[in-house]
C-alpha cells in the first residue's frame, strides 16, 4: 500500500495527473440570480439531465433509439403473462435490430425515461408489414391509457442511441467541441478557427434557410467530409450508425444549450418585483402552524423598522432589500423554488414545441408529394455552364455594388477587403478595439481567400449557391436572399436584387477563382462604384478603400 | 547453486524465441486483414518481406549462436572449484581475452562482411522503390495507356517557357492535421481520364480519407504534407513513405488483389495523430473509372433536380 502511494505521488509530481472534464451548465444559468437558479436548474434537470444521465423527452424532435413503431392492434394474453402487439414494421428504423431483453417505453409525451419496464420477448414477422412484439408482462399497469384513434407509439431501449453517440462523441469530438458542446474541450485552445459552440443553436454549412438549424443530413456530412482549412477532420470511417448516434447527441446538447439561453433570457420572472411577488404569494401559503411563520414576521418587522428614515431610492434602502430578499428567500426556498419550477416548465414546454425543438423538426418534416423539406434551399434555375461569358458576368457582380462581394473578400478574392481593416461594430455587449471583422461569437474572422482552392462547406455548386443565398450562419457573411431573387434574368433589369442567374454568374466566378492567373503588376478594374442598397450593409468603405485595394492585390500578386 | 543460476539466465533466451515463434498464433505478427497468412499483398512488399526475413534468419542465428556460447561459458565457469588445480599443480588461472589482435579482427569483419551483404543485397529493392529512375516504368505506362491518359503535358513554367512533362500519377495525396485529402485528375469534355496536373485544376476531383486505385498493376500517387511530417503507411501492401512538408514524393505500389486496406500515418503528427485512419480500395480499372465518374457527378452536382418535386 505505502509503495503504491509513493508510486501514485511520483505520477502526481511527473504531471501524470488525470484531468476529469465536467459537464458545465452554460454562463446563461450560471448568472441568473441566487433565488432564481436553483428552480432554473431543476427544470433543465427534468427534461435534459446531464450527459451520464440523460433524460430523453419525447418532445425534443430527436431519435431516442432506432426503433420507434406504431402499434396496430394489442394482443392481451393474461394467462401467459405476455402482451403481444402488432407493429407496423414500415415505422421502424430497418438497420436497428429488436433483440429479445430490450426495454420497451411507451410515448405519452413525459420523460421517456420515466416510462414502463416492459421488456421485450419476442418479434415474429407476421402478414405483410405487420410484425408481432410479443413482450413478458408486469403485474400491472402494462398498456398505457390512449384516446380512442389516436396512435399508440413506442420505443424500444428508449435513450440508448443518444448514449452511444454520447459514448462516440466522448471518443472523437470532447476533446475540442466539450463535454457540454461549449467547443471548448482541452485541446480548442490551440485551434484556429475555434471548434463550434454548439449552445446557440447556429451552424456555419447547412442546407437550410436563414435562421434555420442544420438537418441531420448536414451534420451527417459534415462529420463524413470533414472542413478543410479548419482543424475538424474527417470522420469518414466510422459507420453511418455511429455518424448517426453522435448527429443526435449534438442536437441535443445545443438544444439543451439553446433551451439554458432562452430560459435565462425570462426577465419577467426574475425581476425584483417578481421576485419580491412570488415571495409574497409563497409567504401567504404558510400555515400559521409553521414554525416559519413566526420567522417571517419577525424579519418583516426587523425590515420595516430599519426601512424607517431612509431614503426612497437611497443606496442603503437597496441593500436593506437584497438582504430581506435573501432572508425571506432562505426560509421559503422550498415553495419559492417549487413555484417558479411549475413556471420555468410551462415556459420550457411551450418554448421548445415553438422554438428550441420545433426549428430542428420543421427542417426535417418532408414536402409534399416526395418534394424535399421546404424548410431546404434549392436553385430555381439550373446551373449554367461556366463559360467564359457567365463568369465575366460573376466577376462583374463580385466587384459591383450588387453583390460587393470585395468589401470582405477583397477585389482579387483574396480575403483582405476593406471591412478586414475596420473595427466592428458592437455586439451583444462585446466592444471591440482590434480591426478585423467578428463572428457572433465575437472571435475574429478572416474572409475566405478564395484563391486557395478550399471550400470549407463544400465545393459543389449547390453548397457554394447556398453560401450566397443564405450566407454563413454565424458570420458577417450575408445571404442575398433577402433581396429580390426571381428566376427570370430579364426581370432584373430596373431593381437591384440577385436574380437566380446573378447567384449562379457568382458560383461559376468563385469556382474559377483558384485557377484565374493572377499578374503580377496587373491592375483589377473596378467598375463603377454605387452606394449599395442598405441590406447589404456597408456603405463608405468600399470608396475610400479601392484605390489602397488595388496596391494590396498588387503586393500579394507580386508575392506568389 | 551456481547451475541453477546458468538456469536462470539461460531461461530469458529460451523464452524470447519460444514467444518469436507463438507470436503470429496470437496475432504479433504481419496484419492478416487481406492475406490470412499476412503475407504481404503487393508485388513491393514480397520483395521486401523477403529481406525482412533474411535479416530476421540472420539475426535469429547469431542470436542462438551467442546465448549458447553465454550459456557454456557460464556452464564451464559453474563447474569450476575454489581449490581447481591445472596440470602442472598450479591454482588455475583465469583466461583473459582482451586485447586479443586476432579475435578483434575476426569480429569486425565477420558482421562488417553481412553489413555490406545485407547492403548490397537489398540495394534493387530499396532503388526500384524510392528512385524515380528504377521505377517499374514500363508497367506504369501500360496501365495508364489502360487507363486512356496520355501522361505526357506540356506546362507553361513562371518564366512564360512551355515545357513538357510527363504525369504519371493517378492521385494526389495530401496529409494534413489529421486526414488525407486526396485529389484526382478529372475528365475531359469527352468523358476521357486526363493526367494529374501538379496544380490544381477546374476538371480536378476531389475526396478524403478513401482513397481508390486500380488495382492488378502498378500506380503513382504524389504525397504531399500541408502542415507537419506525416506518414503514408498501408501495412497490408507494406508500403510506408513519410510525407514531408514542401516536398511532392512520388510513391509507387501495386496490388494484385481488389481489396481495401487500411491507410494510416505512421509518423507521431500530432495530438490527432490516431485519428489519421483512412482505407485505400484497390479496385479493378473498370469499377476505378466509374468511381471517378461517381464523384465527377457528385463534385458538380448543382441540386436543382433534387429540389424539384418529382412527377
Amino acid at each position: 500500500m505505502r509503495q503504491l502511494t509513493y508510486f501514485s505521488l511520483i505520477l502526481c509530481l511527473a504531471g501524470c495527473s488525470r484531468i476529469e472534464p465536467q459537464f458545465q451548465n452554460s454562463q446563461a444559468i450560471d448568472n441568473l440570480r441566487p433565488e432564481v437558479q436553483p428552480a432554473a436548474e431543476a427544470v433543465m434537470q427534468k427534461y435534459f439531465g446531464t450527459p451520464t444521465q440523460m433524460n430523453a423527452w419525447e418532445k425534443l424532435p430527436i431519435r431516442h433509439s432506432g426503433a420507434v413503431g406504431n402499434v396496430t392492434e394489442p394482443i392481451f394474453n393474461d394467462a401467459d403473462q405476455v402482451i403481444g402487439v402488432q407493429v407496423d414494421s414500415t415505422t421502424l428504423d430497418q438497420a436497428w435490430t429488436i433483440t429479445e431483453g430490450e426495454r420497451l417505453a411507451w410515448l405519452e409525451d413525459k420523460p421517456v425515461s420515466a416510462a414502463g419496464p416492459l421488456t421485450v420477448k419476442s418479434l415474429t414477422p407476421a402478414a405483410d408489414s405487420l410484425h408481432e412484439l410479443m413482450f413478458s408482462r408486469p403485474l400491472e399497469g402494462s398498456l398505457p391509457t390512449v384516446s380512442e384513434g389516436a396512435e399508440l407509439r413506442f420505443v424500444i431501449s428508449p435513450g440508448e442511441l443518444l448514449i452511444s453517440g454520447r459514448q462516440l462523441y466522448a471518443e472523437h469530438c470532447l476533446h475540442c467541441h466539450g463535454v457540454s458542446g461549449d467547443g471548448a474541450g482541452p485541446t480548442a485552445q490551440y485551434l484556429n478557427p475555434l471548434p463550434r459552440d454548439y449552445r446557440q443553436g447556429k451552424f456555419k454549412f447547412t442546407s437550410t434557410g436563414g435562421g434555420m438549424p442544420p438537418t441531420r443530413d448536414d451534420l451527417a456530412n459534415i462529420i463524413t467530409q470533414g472542413i478543410p482549412g479548419t482543424y475538424m477532420p474527417s470522420f469518414k470511417l466510422l459507420e453511418e450508425r455511429e455518424k448517426g448516434a453522435i448527429v443526435e447527441y449534438v442536437r441535443w446538447l445545443s438544444m439543451r444549450g439553446r433551451s439554458e439561453i432562452q430560459l435565462s433570457e425570462q426577465t419577467d420572472f426574475y425581476s425584483d418585483a417578481s421576485v419580491d411577488q412570488r415571495l409574497d404569494e409563497v409567504a401567504a401559503t404558510i400555515p400559521e402552524t409553521d414554525s416559519r411563520k413566526k420567522d417571517l414576521q419577525t424579519e418583516q418587522s426587523k425590515y420595516e423598522k430599519a426601512k424607517e428614515g431612509l431614503d426612497p431610492g437611497s443606496e442603503q434602502l437597496a441593500k436593506l432589500e437584497t438582504s430581506h430578499r435573501s432572508a425571506r428567500y432562505a426560509l421559503l426556498s422550498a415553495e419559492f423554488d417549487a413555484s417558479l419550477f411549475k413556471d420555468l416548465d410551462d415556459v420550457l414546454s411551450e418554448m421548445v414545441d415553438a422554438t428550441v425543438g420545433g426549428l430542428w423538426r420543421e427542417v426535417e418534416v418532408p414536402g409534399e408529394d416526395g418534394a424535399p423539406s421546404p424548410a431546404l434551399v434549392f436553385p430555381m434555375t439550373p446551373r449554367p455552364e461556366p463559360t467564359a461569358e457567365s463568369i465575366a458576368k460573376g466577376k462583374e457582380l463580385f466587384l459591383g455594388a450588387k453583390g460587393s462581394c470585395f468589401n470582405c473578400h477583397g477585389p482579387a478574392g483574396l480575403g483582405d477587403g476593406p471591412q478586414t481593416r475596420q473595427v466592428a461594430e458592437p455586439k451583444d455587449g462585446l466592444i471591440f478595439s482590434e480591426p478585423g471583422l467578428r463572428d457572433d461569437w465575437g472571435h475574429l474572422i478572416q474572409p475566405r481567400n478564395l484563391r486557395s482552392g478550399i471550400f470549407r462547406g463544400g465545393r459543389r455548386p449547390i453548397d457554394l449557391y447556398r453560401r450566397l443565398s443564405v450566407g454563413i450562419k454565424g458570420t458577417p457573411m450575408a445571404g442575398f436572399s433577402t433581396l429580390v431573387r426571381k428566376a427570370d434574368e430579364g426581370e432584373a433589369a430596373d431593381d437591384d436584387g440577385m436574380t437566380d442567374a446573378d447567384l449562379w454568374h457568382l458560383v461559376n466566378y468563385v469556382l474559377s477563382m483558384p485557377h484565374e492567373a493572377v499578374v503580377a503588376g496587373e491592375e483589377i478594374s473596378m467598375p463603377e462604384i454605387v452606394t449599395p442598397p442598405a441590406a447589404t450593409g456597408e456603405t463608405e468603405a468600399p470608396v475610400e478603400a479601392a484605390p489602397a485595394e488595388a496596391a494590396a492585390v498588387e503586393a500579394a500578386a507580386t508575392n506568389s | 547453486m551456481k547451475r541453477l543460476w546458468v538456469l536462470f539466465f539461460m531461461i530469458w533466451p529460451v523464452l524470447a524465441i519460444w514467444i518469436c515463434w507463438y507470436a503470429p498464433d496470437y496475432h504479433w505478427w504481419f496484419p492478416t486483414t487481406v492475406d490470412p497468412t499476412g503475407a504481404a499483398s503487393s508485388s513491393m512488399g514480397q520483395k521486401i518481406d523477403g529481406l525482412f526475413y533474411m535479416i530476421l534468419y540472420i539475426t535469429t542465428i547469431v542470436f542462438i549462436g551467442t546465448q549458447i556460447g553465454l550459456g557454456y561459458v557460464l556452464w564451464q565457469g559453474s563447474k569450476a572449484e575454489e581449490d581447481d588445480v591445472d596440470a602442472d599443480g598450479k591454482p588455475r588461472q583465469v583466461w583473459f581475452s582482451h586485447g586479443s589482435h586476432s579475435l578483434e579482427v575476426i569480429w569486425t569483419i565477420v558482421p562488417a562482411g553481412i553489413l555490406l551483404f545485407i547492403a548490397l543485397y537489398q540495394a534493387n529493392v530499396w532503388a526500384e522503390f524510392r528512385i524515380s529512375e528504377y521505377f517499374p516504368r514500363e508497367k506504369i505506362n501500360s496501365e495508364l495507356a489502360q487507363l486512356g491518359i496520355n501522361p505526357t503535358v506540356k506546362i507553361v513554367g513562371e518564366d512564360g517557357v512551355e515545357r513538357t512533362a510527363r504525369r504519371e500519377a493517378l492521385a494526389e495525396v495530401t496529409a494534413r492535421q489529421f486526414e488525407w485529402r486526396l485529389r484526382y485528375p478529372g475528365f475531359d469534355s469527352e468523358g476521357n481520364l486526363l493526367p494529374l496536373m501538379p496544380m490544381p485544376q477546374p476538371t480536378d476531383l476531389y475526396d478524403v480519407n478513401e482513397l481508390h486505385l486500380p488495382s492488378g498493376m502498378p500506380v503513382v500517387i504524389e504525397l504531399r504534407s500541408q502542415d507537419v511530417q506525416h506518414s503514408f503507411f498501408v501495412p497490408e501492401l507494406r508500403i510506408k513513405q513519410d510525407a514531408v512538408p514542401g516536398l511532392v514524393i512520388p510513391v509507387w505500389f501495386d496490388a494484385p488483389q481488389s481489396a481495401s486496406y487500411s491507410l494510416t500515418c505512421a509518423e507521431l503528427c500530432g495530438w490527432g495523430h490516431y485519428k489519421m485512419k483512412a482505407k485505400v480500395v484497390m479496385e479493378s480499372r473498370e469499377d476505378f473509372v466509374a468511381y471517378l465518374r461517381e464523384l465527377q457527378q457528385r463534385q458538380f452536382d448543382d441540386g436543382f433536380a433534387a429540389g424539384q418535386t418529382p412527377e
